[in-house]
């Protein structure tokens, strides 16, 4: 039969009180109506009351024809890291538990996407736990942690054990993106502009810092259409011509090939953002092969039938349409679904 | 006939006038590793490249230089924008039936208004360049109100182009230019997405604004800002709402235009999906980005576009957003 799997889609457990990770106030906020104001690091931010509501979240999706969904909480363990005096391991574990908790109230038609800090080495650990016992089937990273990029040296033991392991990866952006202290405190801009952004800045450095030619047969999927990457795509490959003559060593760009070849050969894209025209844009670029069906559904409680008419919407073939509802999705974080 | 409303030339000496040593430019602004390209500079060369290319005409103007410079300077940052704009005036007189040209001023202070209108009286200029953000401040910044207000009423054209060190340049952008290539689309777009949330198009319903880089990387944020206004501000204070009255796409085919510098086809595609053919005009950031013209040119032709369509994009919305007045002229044959 026919699938549609919904790749990124969050959910956050409800406090269960106390105050394991010692993080007092650092989230909490103010009911507004049905969903919570907060406003950490000076982020005014809304969080909707989807969020927390796992039977609604399933409602939704199964009414708009999602059959089976990949969940994940992308903010918390980043941030509580930060707050927490507890190690970062804890917090990501934590965060890991109750994600694992939900998906075991519907193991037929859910699972998780496990959380780690890439920059850690010792959270390799943490990442066996997921993909082993607690057989989540992925990993979702942010884009940057404490405004470190995943392309620095700390990383390579990940990204070594990721290669070999072959763990499927999926790339969010953080809570307080790139350029926050600029203003974004306005018009929700850390979401709307930001993190988008800190996403294309993550992945142009991976690309540019020739990551993927230390490790070409890495496979990873991108949330939002790649964030603000596509803009800037051309930018890169006319960055990479000019050259960097007389550039200090240490700002040269260091990737072996032309930066748009990395895109097929590394990278694949949720269809996440709302705006067919980019969808569109992003099919062209990466191919039908590499594009995933995604809604951000529980902290962008849109309806996730808009997300099913864009994709419907495409100018391609039928079955390029259900390559990017479910099939490319399963063979990439190998979920055995059949047809 | 092809207009390039988006070059750029260096003339030499304008940082030595303000008293500014560009190799130790002390500690007003982060410059940020980048590699010389010595066409920039050589105005011989843009010449023939651009003639050989087909480029008919071409807006020249000066990207970053005043904004940088004001903030290096003792002298206030009118002398500057005087001075680069004077420059600029001589760069298009070494070339009077080939260039045209573009002022700039700083939209944040009213005292520029005089100097805007000096660019667009005498000395010629066919519109304006901004920076999107100045010293970091946007434009839809309550002291910009009065600049709108003029350029609405007096219609003027107005570019958009990313500043020398944008948003975020604190974070690691003196790596891999990413200033260049991720950080500065970055800058555009938060200018445009403030614009558009500030309600500032409410305000000024008929300003008209063409934006360098094809929108920089609004378009891979639109359904984002679509999103955010239509899913509500409630209990967020109130400085912190979205404040646009309609939908922000519904802005984009009401006062924007866009360029179809990038470099990648993909996108100028989606570009002319977005805006339409009336909205999307030729542009090269030839000169500080020395790619052959012709690449620019070929990836237009790529497109698929009637003949019509591409004449509106290589010439004809330019010559209509800039008032350039080529229509009743006789091509100029290349």
């Amino acid at each position: 039969m026919a699938h549609i799997v919904d790749i990124h889609t969050h959910h956050s457990g409800r406090s269960k009180g106390g105050d394991p990770l010692g993080v007092g106030n650092a989230m909490r906020g103010q009911r507004v109506g049905k969903n919570i104001y907060s406003d950490y690091k000076g982020m005014p931010n809304l969080a909707h009351y989807e969020l927390t509501d796992f039977q609604l979240q399933q409602e939704v999706s199964h009414k708009a024809g999602i059959d089976y969904r990949l969940m994940s909480n992308p903010f918390p363990a980043e941030v509580l890291t930060e707050i927490s005096a507890k190690p970062s391991v804890e917090v990501c574990k934590h965060y890991n538990d109750e994600i694992a908790e939900t998906v075991d109230t519907s193991p037929n038609d859910t699972a998780g996407l496990g959380t780690v800090n890439p920059l850690e080495k010792s959270h390799i650990k943490e990442a066996e736990r997921l993909m082993g016992p607690l057989k989540f089937k992925g990993l979702q990273l942010v884009t940057s942690w404490h405004g470190r990029y995943l392309d620095t040296e700390e990383a390579w033991p990940f990204w070594e054990y990721v290669q070999d392991k072959d763990v499927p990866i999926f790339l969010h952006p953080p809570r307080v993106p790139i350029g926050a202290d600029q203003q974004m405190d306005q018009y929700k801009l850390d979401e709307l502009v930001g993190r988008p952004f800190d996403t294309a800045m993550s992945v142009a450095r991976m690309i540019l810092s020739g990551l993927f030619d230390r490790f070409p047969t890495l496979q990873i999927c991108v949330a939002h259409i790649g964030g603000g990457l596509l803009p800037c795509m051309g930018r890169l490959d006319f960055g990479w011509r000019l050259g960097c003559e007389g550039m200090p060593d240490d700002s040269q760009i260091q990737c072996k090939n032309i930066p748009s070849s990395y895109l097929r050969q590394n990278l694949h894209v949720d269809i996440m953002g709302v705006w067919a025209p980019h969808v569109a844009e992003a099919v062209e670029v990466f191919g039908p092969d590499r594009v995933m069906f995604g809604t951000d559904y529980g902290p962008v409680p849109i309806d996730p039938k808009a997300h099913v008419d864009i994709v419907n919407g495409l100018e391609i073939s039928e079955e390029d349409k259900q390559k990017i509802f479910w099939k490319n999705a399963n063979t990439f974080f190998k979920l055995g679904l059949s047809s | 006939m092809i207009v390039d409303i988006h070059t750029h030339f260096n003339e030499a000496g304008v940082a030595q006038a303000l008293g500014i040593d560009m190799r130790n430019p002390g500690q007003g602004y982060a410059i940020l590793p980048s590699s010389p390209q010595p066409e920039y500079g050589d105005f011989d060369v843009q010449t023939e490249v651009c003639r050989k290319a087909g480029i008919t005409k071409r807006l020249m103007s000066t990207p970053f230089t005043a904004e940088m410079l004001s903030a290096l300077t003792t002298k206030s940052s009118l002398d500057v924008v005087e001075l680069v704009n004077d420059t600029n005036a001589k760069t298009v007189a070494r070339a009077p039936n080939r260039l045209m040209g573009l002022g700039t001023v700083n939209p944040l202070e009213v005292a520029h208004i005089k100097e805007a209108e000096r660019c667009m009286g005498p000395l010629g200029f066919k519109g304006l360049l901004l920076t999107t953000s100045w010293h970091g401040r946007y434009l839809d910044n309550d002291e910009a109100l009065p600049f709108w207000e003029w350029a609405e009423a007096s219609k003027t054209p107005i570019f958009l182009h990313p500043v020398r060190t944008p948003i975020g340049h604190k974070q690691q952008m003196g790596q891999y230019k990413l200033d260049e290539l991720i950080g500065r689309p970055f800058d555009t777009t938060m200018c445009l997405a403030r614009m558009i949330l500030s309600g500032l198009f409410d305000r000024f319903p008929k300003l008209q604004l063409s934006v360098s880089h094809m929108g920089g990387g609004l378009l891979a944020v639109v359904g984002r800002l679509n999103y955010g206004w239509s899913l509500g501000c409630e209990g967020m204070p109130e400085r912190a709402k979205i404040k646009c009255k309609d939908e922000p796409e519904s802005y984009l085919r009401r006062n924007l235009h866009v360029d179809t510098m990038g470099l990648w086809g993909p996108h100028v595609r989606e570009a002319l999906a977005v805006f339409g053919t009336d909205r999307v005009m030729f542009g090269t950031d030839y000169g500080p980005v020395p790619i052959d013209p012709k690449e620019h040119v070929d990836i237009v032709k790529s497109m698929g576009l009637s003949a019509a369509d591409e004449e509106k994009v290589f010439w004809k919305n330019a010559d209509g957003f800039f008032k350039l007045g080529l229509a009743k002229q006789r091509p100029v044959s290349v």
